[in-house]
């Protein structure tokens, strides 16, 4: 046990203004924790965050010949960072540093001020325990290829792209329809300025298609990616190839997902009829049919080839609904007004929107509102129940039409509105193609099914894979300024790797003690991160430390305990929880 | 019965379709039905199969044997078998199954129907390159699982805690239970690692549950109720009952016995985002 009694360690108390101090009396922890042995120094100190604080640290290292610090003070989340890097500069493997929380952890959620010292006391034990079996960790760095693949030419994909080659990098683009501009080149207009999608999408598509740093390949499909940050290699394959598998191999150092989104099949839900009855249609159906190379060359037609009188729009139709989707779709109150508005202005037809809620949250989109609603368009708050074509003799209502039935929440009665043609703003699902690019890339998805973003509110556009970034409505429901702008933030992340050419690897990975391992390949089927895989020649798993997160699920997992994961290795462990389950 | 063992692996060495047998023969000087490897055709006169034949023999093949290895089958050998090849220890063309129809063993101290084969509702062995004797002719069991653990299940916590602690009392630590476990592969066992030490060295009430748990733990999913941990323990300890609650457990809450068809799958590797997980607290899914 000589290396036990080789080490010196630094403890620091912080008081943390009278955050910590106000509950803790931290004297008495530095005096408790300065008996431990193989414990040099325990002081307190009023801000150890601060640069005296930090410079204390630095000097002690050197006069003390420190090997190991304990900071007792914040969150490791707040300030780890802080002290690593002060320990750096004084030679100190970062490693060697352990945070013991007692703000979060004691002082903030405990009030007598004997029980909390007594629990900061154990608790800065515990961190001395476990910083004892604290090994250094080099840190390894990988090059990053200077290239960027986009899974989907949607209008995320095609925004990511530009920024990224405008940047100077080369940008692969695989789509799987034999065009790019993805949903956007079904509609005709946009909400709430009314512009032409083709004089928004247009000069995009000329340049991408003109920028030499891009390459297109539509009509393909990701089939296989390997590697880790900054050495992907992904396989594609030519969808048109007639079996015959005629597939490329790409290099690249990040991923931009833009899978998007397809609209939830709305035969499902019985009740209106869609799919049934003539002049029901979908949301992005009747966009089509709104432009000048549809199939009605911009008229509003109903099947017979007249114009309807009346057209109802029924909100939230899958959205919102336990039974279906969830959540809202966001986008679907704002093409509904947009629909209301192109029908007032094709057409001397009423409009009836149906709704629940009108969402109009963004920028210019109450104004939108007011405007459509000022205009005659006809706003009736409830969801509707049914739409069918049993017409009510007694009430006289048209041979033909479609009777919308719904409850009028707001008079708090039930009411028949015969119409001519119905709109059903569907939900919007993530697209058929996730669970597959899911598969392929190990990457989570929310309860929504949309691929969950490392952080909803910190790291909106990075998945939890180093490398691999999300946009657009691949991530969640979203308008096109919000796909932009998503797609803009994760181009400009995928560019930070790009940019600096290099990624520090964090050392903190799990590894496989080969003598022990029985092959079993447990853990290649519980990791998350596709980072396991299986040397057969030795009949051993091997883990790729650039896709290995740390996040120890296979070494809890490994039955033969083969693995272990570095920095939380079984002894840091036991010792730091011997710690906490002393006296303190 | 015998004679068509025989037979049967002499044509097997003679088709060159195995290097080696694992089976039992009847000792020459003792009497005793003990394993027995052969390696030749000239050998298969000696190989026996009835009642007293209750070693596990697929705990005795290993990777690097001359292969393929023949291995005579019980329907428990062969789920532990297969559990062995899902778990990669060796491939399936490294075996080639002889199942015999297995009408029970007996317990060898007493001469009666052991336990194990009361219960056991797969006496032919998943694993079959050739089958051996009459299928049909195997008999149904007995009794059934539950009733060996609807006593335990009826317990409360403190009971149970109680029963348990009784249960492991008489335990040395000899691990013979982990010796003769087919499925006990780990190639360092967690009770001979002493950096940290998990499981004390010593024979006490708190070293004892924790090696008996782990090891319930380290078998859940994986268990082919094949009793041999009871069999060899020198002082009849119960530990495989607590096996057995677990296996009910398993079967009852996702419909999963371990190791019955050949390839099987691994209860702990089959993820179904529909399995119920009311224990976490969540909805009872169907």
């Amino acid at each position: 046990m000589s290396e036990k009694n080789s080490v010196a360690i630094g403890v620091y108390v912080c008081h943390c203004g009278t955050n910590i101090a106000g509950t803790v009396d931290v004297e008495a922890v530095a005096a408790a924790i300065r008996e431990e042995p193989g414990v040099v120094l325990a002081k307190d100190y009023k801000f150890m965050c601060s640069d005296p604080g930090q410079e204390m640290v630095k000097k002690d290292i050197e006069e003390y010949g420190l090997d190991r610090i304990v900071v007792s003070a914040c969150s490791p989340l707040m300030h780890e960072k802080t002290f690593r890097k002060a320990a750096s500069e004084a030679g100190l493997d970062p490693f060697l540093v352990q945070m013991a929380n007692i703000r979060e952890h004691c002082s903030w959620v405990t009030k007598d001020k004997e029980e909390a010292t007594q629990k900061s006391i154990v608790a800065v034990k515990a961190a001395v325990n476990r910083v004892r079996w604290a090994r250094p960790l080099p840190i390894n760095t990988a090059t990053v290829e200077p290239s960027t693949l986009i899974v989907g030419a949607g209008i995320a994909g095609i925004q990511a792209a530009l920024d990224i080659a405008d940047a100077g990098f080369k940008v692969y683009m695989v789509e799987k329809q034999d065009h790019i501009g993805g949903h956007i080149t079904m509609m005709d207009r946009v909400f709430p300025t009314m512009e032409r999608v083709n004089d928004l999408l247009n000069p995009k598509i000329n340049e991408i298609l003109n920028n030499d740093k891009i390459q297109v390949f539509t009509r393909h499909e990701a089939t296989e990616v390997t590697g880790s940050v900054g050495d992907f290699t992904v396989k594609i394959k030519d969808l048109d190839a007639n079996g015959a598998s005629v597939e490329n191999e790409l290099k690249v150092g990040t991923i931009i997902l833009a899978t998007g989104y397809d609209m939830y099949d709305l035969s499902q839900i019985e009740q209106f009829g869609y799919g049934r009855l003539d002049d029901v249609y979908t949301g992005i159906e009747f966009e089509q049919m709104t432009r000048q190379d549809g199939p009605t060359g911009g008229k509003i037609l109903k099947k017979n080839g007249e114009e309807p009188t009346s057209v109802a729009i029924l909100h939230c139709i899958g959205s919102r609904d336990e039974n279906h989707c969830e959540y809202c779709s966001r986008v679907c109150c704002m093409y509904s007004l947009k629909h209301a508005a192109i029908i007032k202005e094709r057409t001397s037809a009423a409009s009836y929107n149906f709704y629940i809620d009108i969402r109009a949250f963004g920028k210019g989109h109450e104004e939108f509102y007011r405007k459509v609603s000022s205009e005659g368009g006809r706003f009736i708050r409830g969801k509707v129940g049914q739409v069918t074509d049993l017409i009510d003799p007694e009430l006289d209502e048209p041979e033909g039409s479609l009777i919308v039935i719904a409850e009028d929440t707001n008079l708090q009665e039930m009411i028949r509105v015969p119409v001519d043609m119905v709109i059903l703003a569907g939900a919007m699902i993530p697209s058929e193609t996730a669970d597959r690019v899911q598969k392929m890339l190990r990457i989570s998805r929310s309860t929504d099914r949309f691929f969950q973003e490392r952080h909803p509110k910190l790291a909106p556009t990075e998945t939890a894979t180093d490398g691999i970034f999300l946009c657009g409505t691949a991530q969640g429901p979203k308008d096109i300024p919000d796909t932009i702008a998503q797609a803009s933030g994760a181009a400009s992340a995928a560019l930070r790797l790009l940019e600096q050419g290099v990624v520090e690897l964090d050392p903190s990975v799990a590894v496989v003690n080969a003598a022990m391992c029985t092959g079993c390949k447990m853990c290649i089927e519980v990791c998350a991160y596709n980072a396991i895989g299986f040397n057969e020649r030795w009949n051993i798993a091997e883990i790729n430390s650039n896709l290995c997160k740390g996040c120890g699920t296979c070494a809890a997992t490994c039955r033969a305990n083969a693995i272990e994961s570095q920095h939380f290795t079984d002894k840091q462990i036991v010792f730091e929880l011997m710690g906490l389950l002393s006296d303190g | 019965m015998n004679q068509a063992l025989r037979d049967e692996v002499r044509k097997l060495f003679e088709t060159e379709k195995v290097k080696s047998v694992l089976g039992y023969r009847q000792h020459p000087l003792t009497g005793e039905v003990t394993p027995v490897i052969i390696k030749s055709a000239d050998e298969a006169d000696q190989l026996i199969f009835d009642k007293r034949c209750v070693y596990n023999l697929s705990r005795a093949v290993l990777a690097d044997m001359d292969g393929p290895v023949g291995v005579v089958l019980k329907g428990c050998d062969g789920r532990a078998l297969n559990m062995r090849i899902t778990e990669n220890d060796f491939p399936r063309e490294h075996v080639v199954g002889i199942a015999v129809a297995c009408q029970g063993v007996v317990d060898t101290a007493t001469d009666d129907l052991s336990e194990r084969c009361q219960r056991c509702h797969m006496r032919m062995s998943p694993i079959a390159d050739v089958t051996i004797g009459d299928e049909s002719a195997v008999g149904k069991p007995t009794k059934t699982r539950a009733e060996f653990v609807d006593e335990i299940r009826a317990m409360n916590p403190k009971q149970r805690a109680t029963f348990w602690k009784d249960t492991f009392a008489p335990c040395t630590h000899c691990y013979a239970c982990r010796q003769a476990c087919p499925l006990c592969n780990c190639k360092v066992c967690i009770t001979d690692k002493n950096n940290p030490q998990w499981i004390e060295t010593s024979p006490k009430p708190s070293s004892n549950m924790m090696w008996h748990l782990i090891r319930a733990f380290h078998h859940a999913g994986r268990c082919v109720d094949c009793g041999e941990c009871e069999r060899a323990c020198p002082e009849g300890i119960k530990m495989h009952l607590l096996d057995l609650c677990i296996a009910e457990d398993v079967e009852e809450m996702f419909g999963f016995v371990t190791g019955v068809e050949d390839g099987a799958q691994w209860q702990f590797l089959l993820y179904d985002p529909n399995d119920p997980d009311s224990w976490l607290g969540g909805p009872e899914r169907g």
